[in-house]
């Protein structure tokens, strides 16, 4: 997998002018803006949803323009529920979970790249086995176990289940054994501590697999939905997809205008964050493609 | 465990790849292998915990008929060897959501990696402006969350529904997209299929760029089309980003739960059950024994598609 | 089958784990024993911490510092959660022993709660089972044993669009005769359809077994150790239930969300449907109060062969085994249950009271529309009270589901759901 890289050498990055007739490319252009409306559209109809009055949205047939904009949805979400405490928990949890993930990960990717030792083939093979156990398997158990440590209804209990993943050591792993050995074997010579090496050598090179680390983690948790359902008791530890999930909807009514405020809420400051962070986010899912 | 196995190659590959340390003396191999444990004693420590002993637990659950009921005494259930494994394939709605995942993973992977390619490639060749909008564009699905997001879509499904009155411009008069069992499953791969592009698309465009385009220049002034060129050249050399690409896809694909749970709940007429929905409803009945089987039903196949996958893409590679 | 040795092997992890975590295995499971000491007379103390879903928990604090007044050493800490989603958070603290007090439970899961060995039996002489509604005290009883005290009730009459019916010069449906003319009359007065009803997403049964009931159908044997969904009487409900399709009144493809079916309701394109005391609010927020005034009626569902059943729903307290301060839940649920907070509760909530004699005064008895709820009730009934139930309950939707939408004839649902009933059983035989 790794050959299509080598070849990739800065005396081929130039690219030529396109030879394409203007209609060829028009048309692709016309694809692509078509392509992208409609990929953008659900979220159009989501923030434009957000400050309509729940009648309007409900109303048939229903209209893209807010005939009646208002603020009254948004204000319901923060006044009535506290959504600031469900942003801090989603935060404390996300956070949490991508420090976790950064330090064990590469800590264990480092050993099972850089050093060799009895137990690494098993332990290696339960990594990937675990690759592809779905969640649903593993769900009951896990649920009974967290909450008999007592640990149900706790950022703990939130937390500790996705502290390290094994594709977080799968990807570290990958990275950290396309260093040149050559680096960590001078490194051992000059009598450096493996540690020493860690610390010195391999984390500062490592950067691009930890922001791709990192960022993907945090999505998985900000996103996490049912974990945190079943585990988050009582509203203060609520994360904010759960709040959405089980504020917008009564035992006999769902209040949609809410339910968008609350959507919009979730979504914007990940996709805020997407955009700010874009060019790594892309280039560590790129990564993961080709290592 | 033959999960295990399926993922060989790479590490065969991997380990094939570098010197190994064997000439090393015997006593710096221990003092190693303790400084090593240490390293990943803290991901031992909770992946043993939370990744490896449920595993263990969901496995001895799936031979045995335990319920809810038993969670307190599990010594008192009885156990019942493959006898949940034979009920999954007696029970018609089993059956059905197992084809209903067949049908989600055969029609949605091939739909993805080709749009996804698709538009990797117009991405890559065709264009020079407002490229990087596209792609932020075509990924921000991939970064939403599934409980914002269904709101809308179950709105965008309706009958008179965005998605129809924009059929109805071209004079096609939309199904009831999720009411109907003919139409419900084709809503739903079109939902995933939205969300899941993003990824194997940006995954495609590092591998197009790491192709040299005097490649694909040289079969054109060598007289071949495009799209031959194309074929016999690019998509070659994308093949180990194409293996990539099909792995990472079949693994999500196969545990399709997302969708159906928030927007169908398995219906119209169970056609949008999956087998990952099958066993969180036994679950949510209490059959933990029977949820379990399920769940495993599913580790069986993905493993077995990934090592189909691998047999293909690497015979050919 | 008996317990065999492998299996404790295999599930011997499982048990080292839970007594590892400092838990006893020592769940009493079923039931049928002695109930709890009784409740004395004196006031409550200390700290009671009881758990209310939705609306009521918003609400219950407000009522709870009236319990303070006559109780002044007793606190009562409100801890309010969603209703969605409620019985998984109910059935996480049972299983890890971490409870609260007490808490508020939906009528139709108390029977599951009661199972798993977590829920305290009412003691003897709290309260008096004959002040409530019947089915509501119907549905807090498993095994024998009662385990919870009803709270408030809700039950389903028919709302209907009140200008269409009088431009068409008709009145409400008294029987099932009159019901199909009577929607046919509506439909010509401009409404796509007559009636909504559901068609199989979760919980239509709760809208389809109450025309089985009012054919006559009982689902289970006396003792409730048999189900009996294969009488001609659960055919004749079933088949009543079609006939609303293929005569076009109502569409094969019901909401499939909450909150679907009021701007159908409003924009005057479904001309009726069934639904509980909340729907007046619902309709309030999709339509304005004068759409509500002016244009909706309401009356009891029209009857059968036998009876003109509906479904009871509602909410039950009830107290966990772990309580902390046992006396005291019961207290604040018997003082909950007197006639006088019920009617303040009301006040409060909205909520209809559960107890009889709370209806006998004030708004309770000179409102027209409760007086419809208030006769409705004397005949609803509950799901049958097995563990098994929420099982049992999603078969009886898919096969719901298959006749609405016409893939199956009501004879043949009916003995898919017979068979399939009988071998998921009761759940007590193990």
């Amino acid at each position: 997998m790794t050959a299509t890289t080598t070849t990739t050498g800065p005396a081929f990055r130039e690219r030529r002018p396109s030879r394409r007739v203007p209609t060829a490319r028009l048309v692709l252009y016309g694809a692509l803006v078509l392509g992208l409306l409609a990929t953008l559209a659900p979220f159009a109809w989501m923030f434009l949803g957000s400050v309509k009055p729940t009648g309007e949205i409900v109303a048939h047939p229903s209209t893209w323009l807010p005939r009646s904009p208002t603020f009254g949805n948004f204000e319901q979400l923060l006044s009535k529920q506290n959504f600031g405490l469900y942003f801090l928990n989603s935060t404390v949890v996300a956070v949490t979970c991508v420090l976790g993930n950064l330090l064990f990960c590469s800590m264990a990717g480092y050993a099972f790249a850089k050093i060799e030792f009895a137990g690494k083939r098993l332990l290696f093979g339960l990594v990937l086995t675990m690759l592809i156990i779905p969640g649903v398997t593993t769900f009951v158990p896990l649920f009974v176990l967290v909450s008999n440590m007592g640990l149900g209804n706790s950022y703990l209990g939130l937390i500790l289940p996705f502290l390290v993943t094994p594709f977080g050591v799968f990807i570290m792993r990958q990275f950290i054994r396309d260093i040149p050995d050559a680096l960590v074997e001078a490194a051992r010579l000059d009598g450096a501590g493996e540690s020493r090496i860690f610390l010195r050598v391999i984390l500062p090179l490592t950067r691009p697999a930890l922001a791709t680390l990192a960022i993907l983690t945090f999505l998985a948790q900000w996103n996490n939905f049912l974990w945190p359902l079943v585990i988050a008791q009582t509203e203060d530890h609520y994360t904010l997809p759960v709040a959405l999930a089980l504020f917008s909807t009564g035992a006999n009514g769902t209040n949609y205008g809410l339910l968008l405020a609350g959507a919009v809420t979730v979504v914007t400051p990940i996709i805020l964050l997407f955009l700010a962070l874009q060019r790594h986010f892309i280039q560590g899912i790129a990564n993961t493609g080709i290592k | 465990m033959t999960t295990a196995t399926s993922l060989e190659p790479v590490r065969e590959r991997s380990s094939a790849g570098r010197p190994t340390q064997r000439s090393r003396r015997g006593s710096g191999h221990l003092r190693r292998t303790v400084v090593a444990w240490a390293f990943c004693s803290p991901f031992v420590l909770l992946f043993a915990t939370f990744g490896i002993w449920p595993v263990f637990s969901s496995l001895s659950m799936s031979v045995t008929d335990i319920t809810s009921r038993d969670v307190q005494t599990p010594f008192s259930v009885n156990f019942v060897g493959l006898e949940n494994y034979t009920a999954l394939f007696g029970d018609p709605t089993f059956v059905r959501a197992a084809v209903n995942t067949l049908y989600f993973v055969a029609v949605g992977i091939p739909l993805t990696m080709v749009l996804s390619l698709a538009v990797a490639v117009a991405l890559n060749s065709g264009i020079q402006r407002a490229k990087g909008l596209f792609r932020v564009a075509y990924f921000a699905p991939v970064v939403t969350s599934i409980v914002a997001v269904a709101v809308v879509w179950r709105y965008l499904y309706k009958p008179d529904g965005m998605i129809n009155s924009v059929l109805s411009v071209v004079g096609i008069s939309g199904p009831d997209w999720l009411n109907d069992p003919n139409w419900s499953m084709p809503a739903l791969i079109l939902m995933a299929v939205w969300r899941h592009f993003g990824i194997p698309m940006v995954i495609f465009l590092a591998g197009l760029q790491s192709i040299p385009p005097e490649l694909h220049e040289a079969a054109v002034v060598d007289g071949a089309s495009r799209w031959r060129a194309f074929r016999s050249v690019t998509l070659p050399l994308l093949r180990p980003t194409t293996l990539v690409v099909a792995i990472l896809l079949s693994i999500s694909y196969l545990q399709f739960f997302e969708e159906p749970f928030v927007m169908t709940s398995g219906g119209p007429l169970d056609s949008t059950t999956s087998i990952s929905y099958y066993a969180y409803q036994q679950f949510g009945f209490g059959n933990y024994g029977l949820a379990s089987a399920a769940s495993y039903v599913l580790v069986t196949a993905i493993a077995l598609l990934s090592l189909l996958q691998f047999r293909i893409f690497r015979a050919r590679a | 089958m008996s317990t065999s040795h492998l299996s404790k092997a295999l599930i011997g992890g499982l048990a080292a784990t839970l007594v590892l975590a400092g838990c006893g295995r020592s769940g009493t499971q079923g039931s049928g024993g002695a109930t709890g000491a009784p409740i004395g007379d004196s006031p409550a103390k200390g700290e009671i911490n009881v758990w209310a879903m939705g609306t009521e928990g918003e609400r219950l604090p407000e009522l709870a510092a009236r319990f303070r007044k006559a109780n002044p050493d007793a606190k009562v800490k409100v801890t309010a959660i969603p209703w969605q989603d409620y019985a998984k958070k109910v059935e996480t603290a049972i299983a890890s022993q971490d409870t609260p007090d007490a808490t508020l439970v939906g009528s139709a899961d108390l029977t599951n709660f009661a199972s798993t060995g977590g829920l305290e039996q009412v003691p003897a002489g709290l309260v008096d089972t004959s002040s409530f509604y019947r089915g509501a005290a119907q549905s807090t009883t498993y095994d024998g044993g009662t385990y919870g005290v009803p709270w408030y009730v809700d039950t389903r009459v028919l709302f209907y669009r009140k200008d269409l019916a009088r431009a068409a010069g008709v009145s409400a449906p008294k029987t099932w005769k009159e019901y199909g003319p009577f929607l046919k009359a509506l439909q010509k007065q401009g409404a796509k359809w007559g009636l909504a009803l559901p068609t199989g997403v979760a919980a239509s049964w709760q809208g389809v077994l109450p025309f089985m009931w009012q054919a006559g159908a009982r689902l289970m044997n006396d003792n409730s150790t048999k189900f009996t969904f294969d009488t001609p009487q659960a055919l004749e409900g079933l088949e009543f239930y079609q006939s609303f399709f293929t005569s076009k009144t109502s569409t094969r493809n019901g909401a499939v969300s909450l909150g679907e079916i009021e701007p159908q309701f409003v924009a005057g394109s479904t001309a009726a449907l069934i639904s509980g005391p909340w729907e007046t609010a619902l309709l309030k927020g999709a339509g304005g109060a004068d759409f509500v005034k002016d244009k909706v009626g309401v009356a009891t569902l029209p009857k059968g062969a036998t009876s003109n059943a509906s479904f009871i729903g509602g909410g039950h307290w009830t107290v966990f085994k772990k309580a902390k301060n046992r006396d005291g839940a019961w207290k604040f649920i018997r003082w909950l249950s007197e006639p006088d907070v019920q009617q303040d509760w009301h006040e409060l909530s909205g909520d209809l009271p559960a107890v009889q004699a709370a209806w006998n005064e004030g708004k309770l008895r000179s409102d027209p529309t409760l007086a419809v709820f208030r006769s409705q009730l004397q005949t609803a009934l509950p799901g049958p009270t097995v563990t098994t139930w929420k099982q049992i309950s999603a078969v009886l939707d898919a096969e719901i589901e298959k006749v609405a939408k016409g893939v199956s004839s009501p004879k043949a649902a009916l003995e898919r759901i017979q068979a399939k009933a009988s071998a998921i059983g009761t759940g007590r035989s193990r």
